[in-house]
Parts: structure tokens; C-alpha cells; sequence
């Protein structure tokens, strides 16, 4: 690995920034956790009556639910998108790139209200259907609407790690499968996919991670059932006033994410040594 | 070599093949090739020769702008690779990393649909020809780079292709491994018979593999010769200097056979381009062919040219040494001989003479400067 003065001005380096997420993240963090133990005294009684509550166990379900329902989704349209990427000239990709990116710079309330005017009972796909004479579809306040807003976020997400390991590969490999006499079929099922399953591993655990703890997209396009675990944080904290559950909910929440960060760092590993 | 000459058929024609990129970019220029079946031809060039380019243009991944491509008979020029039944060996082994020894041999196999039992027999056999028997549940990446290269030969031999390309198939090798791996390839080939072309910018591998090369230059074909014919009667100054050391003297003709230098000296020419009196004419001499010897000696060679100059240097390489000589009209050239503890030691300044025979004397063509410009 590194030579110890190697380390020695890395940890220079990462100070400030260390410093920083100490007073912003780990300080915080340590008074959540703090928080979810403590109710007047020392207990981890919120614990149990979180885990044993109807009300968390279906929160925690639609949560792991619409995680992992959009990301799967979300990966069936970036695949074929980043594969589409891999292929086109740098100069092309650049240019889809920056398209890919303007959804992802664009905050995620403009883009719950532009979904809610396209997905609304007077929104454009329902007003077109009704002209045709077809009945209005529910696509808003229900499950649909939030996973759609879920995906919509996400396909950025997923592009990239996918794209990365597309264009690690060996332009060769192509070549050479082509001249054994392999069909395009063929080389994609037998070449081209496996050789971007590490990527498409690490894109799908990044993204699931990155939706466990939606908050907006669920509160804007969802319905009363539709909670997700940050939207009952928000309902303990200032609808019920009970900050010893909402912490301990966060603690939980922070756990989820902190297994499946690693699970990602485990399929970095796996990528690495696959290449 | 003449095409009505050959006999039989060839196993790959081209006809008038040519590339041409946008902007008047010529990469190819019209050419002609024929390779025999069970024949071993190098493409030989610096980079950028377009001998690549014709190699990727016979294997279909790029399409030529003009001309036809027929191989084992068939005209091919509009098929894509995957049905050209053709053998590729990259320069970076293109094993497919996923898959096991085993798998990336058996992988042409499976792709022609043979029988469980046939791919079985066949990847078993060929992985025992180039000794990697042992090593078939490997990964790729687990072998060393020669062992990875063999078993990227296994995988063309295996479904006996009509034709095998190699792009600078040794190139990422070190010279001991390369060594090894050309008396392989060389082995397989007899062994097996098969066609092969062989893209390389490397000389001494082009000389000691081919059964014939085709030296590459500026898009065009320069020259086609055995390796010793190309060694020894190089057409012109840029075949001359691409293949071995060179000496190359400029001189003005001044008769049939006859040039003279700047500073006077006549020379016999003993064969070469067809020289016109009084127009300038280069003339090769290989180093090995040019003998020193003192100013007052008589020469020992009969009809020998005969210059005379001063030494600069002698270096011993080895088992030869090179000795540098500025001659009379003010160039330097160079005497290879083999070392010998007897020999005479020359000193830098001595004056001495450099001799050779009229045999040893080639007329150039002068290198046609930029066509395409």
C-alpha cells in the first residue's frame, strides 16, 4: 500500500475535511444515537416498542419495497442507456452525459412538481388518455406515483458506475468474440454482460441506499400508505413530538444504510479483482 | 512473384483493395495480395504503414473503400467477421477474463454448436499442442503473459479457421519470451499447416518467422520477398534501411555499373536499379560486407571497390564489433566484423582503407517521396 510518509501527508490532507464531517456528521450523529437511548433516563425501551409497532414493521416493508421495486426498475432503463453511451464517440458521450446530468443537478421538489403536473388527475397523460375516451388512471398520491419519482431520480445514479465498467472493458474482447464466429446476441449474454455485472452490482446497491432514506418524493407523490422510513422520522419529530423514537427510527435507518454501504464496498472489491 | 505463377489457388486474393478516410486521408492505397495456403507472410512496416489496416480490412472490421476480398475461393468483402471463418491473436491476448482456460478455448466450439463430447476432445487436444494441458481450470489472468498468448493461439487452432491473423501478436512480451513464443508459433505452423499473417514492425521477427514478407510503407506495398531476397536485394533506400543496418553511399553514375563518389573514388555496382549516367544513384553496402585494411596494403579482394578514410571508433559488442570510418567524401559509415582476439586493433585517426566487393554493391531506387501530397 502506501509508504508511511505516504500516510503521514494524507492525513494533512484529509484533516480539514475530517474536521468538518466531525462537527456536521459524527457530532450530530453521536447525539442521535444519544437521543434514542435516552427518554429522562438511560432505556432502550423506545427499541422494542419501535421494532414491535405495526406502524414501523409496514413503514420499514414499503420502505425495502420501493427501494428495491424503482431501483430495479430504474436499472432496466439505464442499462440499455449506458450501453448506448459506451458505444458513441467521447465527444457524443460527453454530450449525453451532460444530458443525463441536467435531471440530476435539478432539485428533486421541482422535479416532484413537474411529475405531479404530468401524473395529476387534470395532468397531461390523464387529459390525453380521457380525450381518446379511456378513463382517468390513478398515477398520483398512491405507490405508482412514487416509484416513478423514485426511478426518475435514480437512472443518473445508475448510469455511471454501469457506463464506467462498460468502458473499462477490452474494445478486444468484441473484436475477438466477433471473428470466433459470435453473433451480437451472443457476445452481449456471453461477454459484454458478465464482464459488467460488477458494475451493475455496485450501481444497484449504490442507488437502493441512496433511496432508503427519500424523504420528498414519498411526501409529494405518495398516499397515506406510502410512508417511507424518513417520513416517520418526520412524524415522531414534529407531529408527535416524541424525539426518542424518531431517533431511535434514524438509528435504524442509519443501520440499513451502513449494511447495504458495505455490502457496496464489498462488490468494489470483487470489481477490482475481477479486472 | 507473379500471380499467374503461383500454383494453385491462394487462400486469400485481394483485388485492388483500398482505404480511404475522409478529408483525403489515404491509410491504403490500391494494392494486390495473394498468400498461398500453408503460407506464412508477415506484414512488415513502420506504424502507421496501413498494415494493420489491410489486416482489420481481410478480417472485416473495417471495410475497404474499393477492391474485393476472396478467401479459400469465396468473395468475402461484404461479410461481416463473425462469418469469415478466420483466427485472430491480439497483441493484448483478448482472453475472455470470466471464463476458465477451458471455457475461452472452448468458446468457438460452442459457437459452431459441436457436440459436448467433440468440444471436449478437441479443446483437450489443442491445449496439450501448446502445453497448457495442466492449466485449463485456470483464469486468464492467473497465467503468466507467454501461457496467456498460447492459449490465445489454442483458441484459433481449435476450430482450424482457413486463415489465422496476428496483430503484433509478441509485442507485449519480453525478447526472451518473444524468442520462445516465435520458435512456438513457427512449430504450430509447420505442424499444422495453417495459413498465417502476421502484422509486426519488428524486423529480426519478420526475417526469422516469414516465408515471405511485405514490406509496408505510406500505405503502400514497397516490397515482397523471401526474407534472405529482401535482406540482400532491397529495391530501395527505405527497404534497405528498414531491414538490418545499412550503409548507404550517395554517388553519381558515371557508366554501366559504375558510380563514382564525391571525393573521386569509382565503384562498382553488382547489381540493383538500372542507373542512368550522370544522374545520382545511392548504393547500398551492409555492414558485415565492408572490410577494413590498412592505407599501404594491397587489397585482397579481387575487383573490390576500395575508399579510403579514417577510423572514428571501434566498439565490441560481443561477439562482433563495429568499427565507424569517416571516408573521403566526408561520411561516415560502418564495418561489422566478428571478434577476434587476433585482430588488429584500430586506433581513432588511424588512416585506413574500406574495401568490399562489387558483388556486395546494391544500386536504390530513390524512396518515391510523399505520393500523396
Amino acid at each position: 500500500m502506501y509508504a508511511r510518509t505516504g500516510q503521514q501527508s494524507a492525513a494533512f490532507y484529509v484533516l480539514p475535511a475530517l474536521l468538518f464531517t466531525a462537527v456536521v456528521f459524527i457530532a450530530p450523529l453521536a447525539s442521535v444515537i444519544g437521543q434514542s437511548f435516552w427518554n429522562g433516563q438511560f432505556t432502550t425501551h423506545s427499541y422494542q416498542s419501535v421494532i414491535s409497532s405495526t406502524l414501523f414493521q409496514k413503514v420499514f416493508v414499503n420502505t425495502l419495497v420501493i427501494s428495491f421495486s424503482s431501483t430495479f426498475v430504474a436499472l432496466l432503463f439505464a442499462y440499455p442507456m449506458a450501453y448506448h453511451m459506451a458505444k458513441q464517440t467521447p465527444r457524443r458521450r460527453a454530450f449525453l452525459m451532460m444530458i443525463v446530468l441536467i435531471p440530476f443537478w435539478t432539485s428533486i421538489l421541482v422535479k416532484s412538481y413537474a411529475l405531479m403536473i404530468i401524473l395529476g388527475r387534470n395532468g397531461i397523460i390523464n387529459t390525453t388518455i380521457e380525450y381518446f375516451g379511456i378513463p382517468a388512471l390513478p398515477l398520483l398520491f398512491n405507490r405508482f406515483g412514487v416509484i416513478v419519482g423514485t426511478i426518475h431520480t435514480l437512472i443518473p445514479f445508475m448510469i455511471f458506475p454501469i457506463l464506467n465498467s462498460l468502458l473499462a472493458r477490452d474494445p478486444d474482447l468484441g473484436r475477438a468474440a466477433q471473428i470466433m464466429g459470435a453473433g451480437k446476441l451472443r457476445i452481449f449474454l456471453k461477454v459484454t454482460l458478465p464482464l459488467s455485472m460488477p458494475g451493475v452490482a455496485a450501481s444497484f446497491l449504490l442507488a437502493a441506499v441512496h433511496t432508503f432514506g427519500f424523504y420528498v418524493t414519498a411526501s409529494l407523490l405518495g398516499g397515506r400508505g406510502d410512508l417511507m422510513m424518513a417520513n416517520l422520522v418526520d412524524l415522531y419529530t414534529r407531529e408527535i413530538l416524541d424525539w426518542n423514537m424518531a431517533a431511535t427510527i434514524a438509528v435504524l435507518l442509519f443501520i440499513l444504510c451502513a449494511v447495504f454501504t458495505l455490502l457496496m464496498g464489498r462488490t468494489r472489491a470483487l470489481s477490482t479483482l475481477a479486472g | 512473384m507473379q500471380r499467374d505463377a503461383l500454383i494453385g489457388e491462394p487462400m486469400v486474393r485481394l483485388t485492388g483493395v483500398a482505404k480511404r478516410y475522409g478529408g483525403g486521408v489515404i491509410a491504403l492505397d490500391t494494392l494486390d495480395l495473394d498468400v498461398m495456403k500453408g503460407e506464412f507472410v508477415a506484414l512488415l512496416g513502420p506504424s502507421g504503414s496501413g498494415k494493420t489496416t489491410l489486416l482489420n480490412i481481410i478480417a472485416g472490421m473495417t471495410p475497404p473503400s474499393r477492391g474485393s476480398i476472396h478467401i479459400a475461393g469465396d468473395d468475402m468483402t461484404h461479410l461481416p467477421p463473425s462469418k469469415r471463418n478466420l483466427g485472430m491473436v491480439f497483441q493484448n491476448y483478448a482472453l475472455l477474463p470470466h471464463m476458465s482456460v477451458y471455457e475461452n478455448v472452448a468458446f468457438p466450439l460452442r459457437v459452431r454448436k459441436l457436440a459436448e463430447k467433440d468440444i471436449v476432445k478437441k479443446v483437450e487436444a489443442v491445449l496439450d499442442l501448446v502445453q497448457l494441458g495442466h492449466a485449463k481450470k485456470r483464469l486468464p489472468r492467473e497465467l503468466s503473459g507467454g501461457q496467456q498468448q498460447r492459449v490465445s493461439l489454442a483458441r484459433c487452432i481449435v476450430y482450424d479457421p482457413s486463415l489465422i491473423l496476428m496483430d503484433e501478436p509478441l509485442g507485449a512480451l519480453d525478447k526472451k519470451l518473444r524468442e520462445q513464443m516465435q520458435s512456438e508459433i513457427k512449430r504450430l505452423h509447420k505442424t499444422l499447416g495453417t495459413t498465417i499473417l502476421y502484422v509486426t514492425h519488428d524486423q529480426e521477427e519478420a526475417l526469422s518467422m516469414a516465408d515471405r514478407i511485405v514490406l509496408f510503407h505510406q500505405g503502400r506495398i514497397v516490397q515482397q520477398a523471401s526474407p534472405a531476397d529482401l535482406y540482400f536485394k532491397p529495391r530501395s533506400v527505405f527497404a534497405a534501411n528498414f531491414l538490418g543496418a545499412s550503409n548507404i553511399l550517395s554517388t553519381t553514375a558515371v557508366g554501366d555499373g559504375i558510380a563514382q563518389l564525391k571525393s573521386g573514388e569509382t565503384i562498382r555496382i553488382g547489381s540493383g536499379a538500372a542507373v542512368i549516367n550522370n544522374e545520382p544513384v545511392m548504393i547500398l553496402v551492409r555492414p558485415e560486407c565492408l572490410r577494413i585494411e590498412r592505407y599501404d596494403e594491397t587489397s585482397h579482394l579481387s575487383a573490390a571497390n576500395s575508399v579510403p578514410g579514417q577510423i572514428v571508433s571501434s566498439t565490441i559488442l560481443g561477439n562482433v564489433t563495429n568499427h565507424h570510418v569517416l571516408i573521403a567524401d566526408g561520411h561516415t559509415v560502418m564495418a561489422q566484423e566478428l571478434t577476434r582476439r587476433t585482430a588488429h586493433d584500430w586506433v581513432p585517426g588511424e588512416q585506413v582503407k574500406v574495401t568490399w566487393a562489387a558483388a556486395d554493391t546494391r544500386a536504390l531506387e530513390p524512396d518515391e517521396m510523399d505520393v500523396h501530397s
